[in-house]
């Protein structure tokens, strides 16, 4: 049984520019509504107001509960366990809960066959509040850009409402966060249930021979139920034509696999062939997903519902993938397996392909060799690996079809138009080609350790969703081409530096560093769809070219004729960071343990659009701070940016950047930050026996997202306002907060 | 071999047939979402849809084309509060380098047309494969080849001198070349006359229904004066564009043709047209309502340069087209506020005209101004001026000059046809664009006037290294 208590608070603000007088914000007020508040309060004094800090200070305090019991009688034996946790958010109404049990059952039914189940049934509820990108008001961090905070907004009127937004026009294009985020409902409810039955047949079990045949059977199954409405009366709600709207986004999804395989070990005794075992076995998958969603707007007053609402929206769309493969696979162990070879095979035929009937043929090989105690006994062992493979990634549903798209109505009439994407009837899986070698080396009585690895990615026969000339009158068609790649290294140290008496310290520090190049494309270059324009940055597939570089406006285009440079969409930084080093030291004292967690990156770019947001707002924190001579200086590679003249250093940013410059919000990304420290205390038997039945007891105090160091300008340069995608992820642009979380929890044994 | 591997290999064979027998029919699965190809066009409804997409498709670019156009003519504003690239990618662009961003903004009238002349291009092959009677087939062709005219229209106004790609490949991704701006126009002209030989063939009926906005034009016979008016405007523009007096004379003959109906004086006269009918979802509401457009507002020229009444007050046009709005800004300084919003489309069910007769009308003002009939000129501005605008008839009279009567047929243009899609185009045409307020005149913010709209981005990106008429114009 474990019981975590903790509290949460924001980690890090974006401070806000401090305004001295009425004459100070005048020019930021926008519009007479603007202007009237700001006369009303700056007296001629302005008193600044913490917007964030009142908005994300929330430090109510979060559980868990964990229970677990396992044991068993004759054949049987038993694994449950219980989960509760509930995560209060730093931002006002929001917070996440999540409730779960898992059932595990193993059965001997007789010498040979035994059979396991398992079920685990989840709910989790989650109220993430807002962020992110949005011009109409209702994000937080983007509002409090253009509005400088000089009033009290955060405090309930005698009607029961709050005040309106006076700033960034003071209509309907802006609100008041603090009244939106009390008045809105937006959360997710996700059931799901997993189970899952495997039965294991032992056929042969000799000396020398083991057959044994396993069948697995398994579903995964959820519900996504999401729920969002916004009341009638907050003041971004008349934008629309629509006062209040309400909305219901449902997915339902379903997975069943079931497989078959056969293992046959072969051990001859032999002095230079240790074991040769060969695993065959298939699999056959079914994906099923739907999602559907109904929005409603102009809703009655407190209607929640969409039901009779002056306009109704509804989507639904059913996704559907069938999955078939085989595989083969021999490993052959050799001398006292300090030799290892492997090789296999796994073919693959998808629904999702243009020929279904088709299996694909992935083969892989692999083999090491240790040298144990090699020189010295000083040096453990030194194993030499390497290993080449390559798997299948299938084409996403719809790509080998091909259809017209619904026009949709007009004068009450259907229609059937191009689809914006041409399928392709002979679509087939991209493939992953996967080398690496390297070594692991472990000294001392494993005091130190060292490994090595080289690593290439090769992805061939892309899958790749091409942009056509606008003039051909279609967007985008699916083609099997080209080449995209990553080369890196990984390094990883293992040490004990100190182990004496009671006390240890054992040290990891793990390296990555890796560069990622489009090799060659069979079309013509195109921005990576899925971002904004070139004025916020965009990765590019173009061939021979680093894929993370950020290609942006700068006035970098030279003409060699007047020697004038002009604004171009070009490469003006690498989104992708020289290295990321993560430094794991544990100290141990007895029962006492103390874990620190550090990642350090160095470089890659972030294109800071939050900061041009307040920066265009004349809101940024360093907004009224002086400005160098210009933002960027001139190095070898690329001329400088405008002159500043006598511009502040807020306005000189926003004033580069309206020039068609981006520079000076592609900024550098490289953070060292505490992500974790614990300590841990083992209690003596004794403690634990004051409880009765206990047998252990721990206490664990924790925090997390402790500290960052960092120049970067925005909450955080881990952001991206995409999401965890492959490509574009480097657009920092009004994100919700990061939170530093601090845990105590007890767990007691029985 | 020992019975014991004997016996294993037996098992693995086991594994390996029990797993092949899923049968491969299991991956058999339709998509549910879309309709394919094959099977839509299969069904007896597929014309009708298809033309009905046409339609659909040409009001898709029409809200964006007149919010364009509309800001650079210092029409309209569209002022997001925080976004100001909605602003100054349209009247400031790259700043200092009075240019627009190709990658910007102020980018449409290319793929939305285009996407309908790729589909005008499908609809012709499959009206010719079809197994209509022939009278069908030419009425279906005639409709098609109309629209496809009145998209090329809609690309060579916003690009003007760039010229236009008027060749749809059958295969995507060949690029197709680019015209001149005179070839465009002769080419749109010449495809509105092949329609009305088709459509003369074409029967009492056409092989599908057209919506509401086509009241009136609904057979070949009459779509046939819509088809007409379409060129009246095609010609003009090109009589402006280096087409000279054969354009004017092609525009004139196309006018008497069209449904023009000089007698009109009233508001329901006037409004005979063709127009893109809107509606509640699942249809789409007019993108310019007055009722949810809360972010579209009017440029105050149109407030001081309003034309008096008789009596003083401000023409009649202004008073039923503008009304007032709560003041807004630019953000961050990148114009001047505005306080006045437009109800020519009070609500989200109003209709946009694609043509209608106070502007042919007023193009057969300019064409007898061209052809030497000021008088006449002067008779259509005064039926404009008195009942439209409740003005008294102009002071003008036949021996004004031309540039004076040009003036004059501008400012009625700019007030019968606000927020239609003209001004930007019509100050072009009479190398007028710099008589267009600029609300910022110096500094990192001052405003331009742009001339063209720029190829997309995109479009430019798929021509990298072409040349002769393959390469991007102005990339």
């Amino acid at each position: 049984m474990t019981q975590r208590v903790g509290t949460q608070q924001l980690m890090r603000s974006l401070g806000h520019r401090q305004y001295a007088t009425l004459n100070d914000v005048l020019p930021w007020v926008d519009g007479p509504v603007g202007e009237a508040a700001a006369r009303e309060v700056c007296t001629p004094n302005c008193t600044n107001y913490d917007w964030q800090g009142e908005l994300y200070g929330r430090t109510d305090p979060s559980y868990e509960t964990l229970l677990s019991a396992s044991g068993g009688a004759g054949n049987t034996r038993y694994f449950a366990s219980l989960n509760d946790r509930q995560e209060s958010g730093i931002m006002i109404n929001t917070g996440a809960r999540r409730t779960g049990g898992r059932i595990n059952l193993d059965q001997t039914i007789n010498s040979k066959l035994t059979a396991s189940m398992g079920l685990d049934v989840t709910r989790n509820f989650l109220q993430r509040g807002i962020g992110n990108n949005n011009n109409a008001g209702v994000s937080p961090t983007y509002t409090f850009g253009y509005t400088p905070a000089i009033v009290n907004l955060n405090r309930r009127l005698e009607n029961g409402r709050y005040p309106i937004m006076p700033f960034d026009g003071g209509g309907a294009g802006t609100a008041n966060p603090f009244e939106v985020l009390r008045a809105i409902q937006s959360d997710e409810t996700v059931f799901r249930q997993a189970g899952n039955l495997r039965l294991n047949y032992s056929a042969l079990s000799t000396a020398r021979h083991s057959v044994q045949i396993t069948s697995l059977m398994g579903f995964d199954r959820f519900q996504q139920e999401g729920v969002q409405y916004s009341p009638n009366f907050l003041q971004f709600e008349p934008a629309d034509g629509f006062l209040g709207t309400a909305g219901q986004n449902n997915v339902s999804s379903l997975q069943t696999n079931s497989g078959l395989n056969a293992v046959w070990t072969w051990t001859p005794g032999s002095s230079w062939l240790t074991s040769l075992t060969t695993s065959v076995g298939g699999t056959y998958e079914r994906q099923k997903q739907e999602v559907y969603r109904i929005r409603g707007r102009g809703l009655l007053p407190t209607r929640r519902t969409a039901a009779g609402a002056q306009d109704i929206a509804t989507e639904d769309t059913r996704t559907e993938f069938r999955d078939q493969s085989y595989y083969l696979n021999e490993q052959a162990l050799f001398f006292d397996e300090k030799l290892a070879i492997n090789a296999g095979f796994r073919a693959d035929r998808s629904s999702a392909n243009g020929d279904r009937e088709r299996y694909y043929v992935f083969p892989k090989y692999s083999g090491s060799y240790r040298f144990v105690n090699p020189i010295t006994d000083k040096i453990d062992e030194i194993k030499l690996r390497g290993a080449w493979g390559q798997s299948g990634n299938r084409p996403r549903f719809g790509d080998r079809d091909l259809l017209y798209a619904d026009g949709g109505l007009i004068g009450g009439q259907g229609s059937l138009v191009s689809a914006g994407l041409i399928g392709n009837t002979a679509i087939r899986p991209e493939v992953m080609n996967e080398l690496e070698f390297g070594f692991d080396a472990s000294f001392l009585k494993s005091r130190l350790a060292f490994e090595f690895t080289r690593y290439q990615r090769r992805i061939t026969d892309l899958l790749l969703t091409f942009p056509l000339a606008p003039s051909s009158g279609l967007g985008n068609q699916i083609i099997n081409g080209g080449q995209l790649s990553v080369l890196g290294n990984e390094a990883v140290v293992s040490l004990i530096p100190i182990r004496k008496g009671k006390f240890e310290w054992a040290s990891r520090i793990i390296y990555n560093a890796n560069v990622q190049y489009t090799n060659d494309i069979p079309v013509p270059a195109f921005p990576v769809p899925g971002s904004f324009g070139a004025a916020y940055g965009r990765n590019r597939i173009t061939a021979n070219t680093r894929s993370t570089y950020i290609w942006s406006n700068a006035p970098l285009r030279l003409n060699p004729t007047t020697g004038v440079r002009t604004v171009a969409d070009t490469i003006t930084y690498d989104s992708n960071p020289i290295h990321i080093t993560t430094f794991n030291n544990d100290f141990t004292f007895g029962r006492f343990t103390v874990s620190a967690l550090l990642d350090w990156r160095a470089g890659g770019a972030v294109s800071n659009m939050t900061n041009n947001l307040w920066d265009e707002g004349g809101n940024a924190r360093d907004f009224d701070a002086p400005a160098p001579a210009r933002i960027i200086e001139a190095t070898a590679n690329q001329p400088g940016s405008v002159d500043c003249g006598t511009r502040t250093l807020g306005a000189c940013r926003a004033f580069t950047f309206n020039g068609g410059d981006t520079r000076p919000y592609m900024q550098n990304g490289s953070y060292v930050k505490l992500r974790e420290i614990t300590l841990n205390y083992d209690a003596p038997e004794a403690w634990a026996k004051k409880v009765p039945g206990a047998r252990s007891l721990r206490f664990n105090v924790s925090g997390r997202n402790l500290m960052m160091w960092t120049d970067y300008w925005g909450f955080d340069p881990e952001f991206n306002n995409f999401g965890n995608v492959n490509f574009n992820r480097f657009i920092d642009l009004a994100p919700f907060p990061p939170s530093r979380q601090f845990f105590l929890s007890v767990d007691l044994g029985f | 071999m020992s019975t014991t591997s004997l016996r294993a290999v037996g098992a693995l064979s086991l594994a390996s047939l029990t797993l092949t027998a899923c049968s491969q029919d299991t991956l058999e699965i339709t998509n549910p979402n879309t309709p394919s190809i094959a099977g839509a066009s299969a069904d007896p409804q597929a014309l009708q849809l298809l033309a009905t997409g046409l339609l659909r498709q040409n009001r898709n670019s029409r809200g964006g084309f007149i919010t364009e156009t509309g800001r650079f003519g210092r029409e309209a504003y569209v002022y997001t509060p925080q976004e100001g690239r909605n602003t100054s990618a349209y009247l400031i662009g790259i700043s200092g380098q009075n240019r627009l961003d190709p990658a910007g903004f102020a980018v449409g009238s290319w793929g939305g047309p285009y996407g309908n002349l790729r589909d005008i291009f499908n609809f012709k092959n499959t009206v010719t494969a079809s197994t209509l009677s022939e009278t069908q087939k030419r009425a279906a062709l005639g409709f098609a080849r109309t629209m496809e005219a009145i998209e090329l229209l809609t690309v060579i106004s916003t690009r003007d001198t760039i010229g236009a790609v008027v060749q749809i490949n059958s295969d995507a991704a060949v690029l197709a070349p680019f015209v001149s701006r005179d070839s465009t126009y002769r080419y749109i002209l010449n495809t509105l006359d092949a329609a009305v030989t088709d459509l003369t063939a074409g029967g009492t009926a056409f092989p599908f229904a057209l919506h509401s906005g086509y009241a009136g034009f609904n057979t070949p016979a009459t779509f046939v004066r819509f088809n007409r008016a379409m060129a009246a405007r095609a010609a003009a523009y090109h009589a402006t564009s280096g087409g000279g007096a054969a354009a004017w004379n092609r525009a004139r003959q196309a006018l008497d043709a069209s449904f023009i109906n000089i007698t009109a004086n009233n508001a329901a006269a006037y409004n005979v047209g063709v127009f893109h009918p809107y509606s509640a979802a699942p249809d789409v509401t007019n993108p310019l309502a007055a009722a949810t457009n809360t972010d579209l507002y009017a440029h105050m020229s149109i407030d001081a340069d309003a034309p008096l009444k008789p009596d003083g007050t401000k023409d009649n046009r202004f008073l039923t087209k503008i009304g007032p709005r709560p003041p807004r800004s630019a953000p961050a300084g990148l114009g001047i506020s505005s306080s006045l919003g437009f109800q020519i489309y009070p609500a989200i069910n109003s209709s946009i005209p694609i043509i209608r007769n106070e502007e042919l009308i007023l193009l057969r003002a300019e064409i007898l101004l061209a052809t030497g009939d000021k008088a006449g000129a002067i008779a259509m501005i005064n039926n404009i001026r008195v009942n439209s605008g409740g003005l008294a008839p102009t002071t003008l009279t036949a021996s004004s000059a031309d540039a004076d009567i040009i003036t004059e047929i501008l400012v009625q243009k700019r007030y019968s046809l606000l927020l239609e899609g003209h001004r930007w185009i019509d100050m072009r045409r009479y190398g007028r664009l710099d008589q267009l307020p600029r609300d910022i005149t110096t500094g990192v913010n001052a405003h331009f006037v742009a001339r063209v709209q720029p190829l997309p981005q995109a479009e430019c990106l798929q021509r990298i290294g072409q040349t002769g008429p393959l390469a991007g114009p102005g990339c």
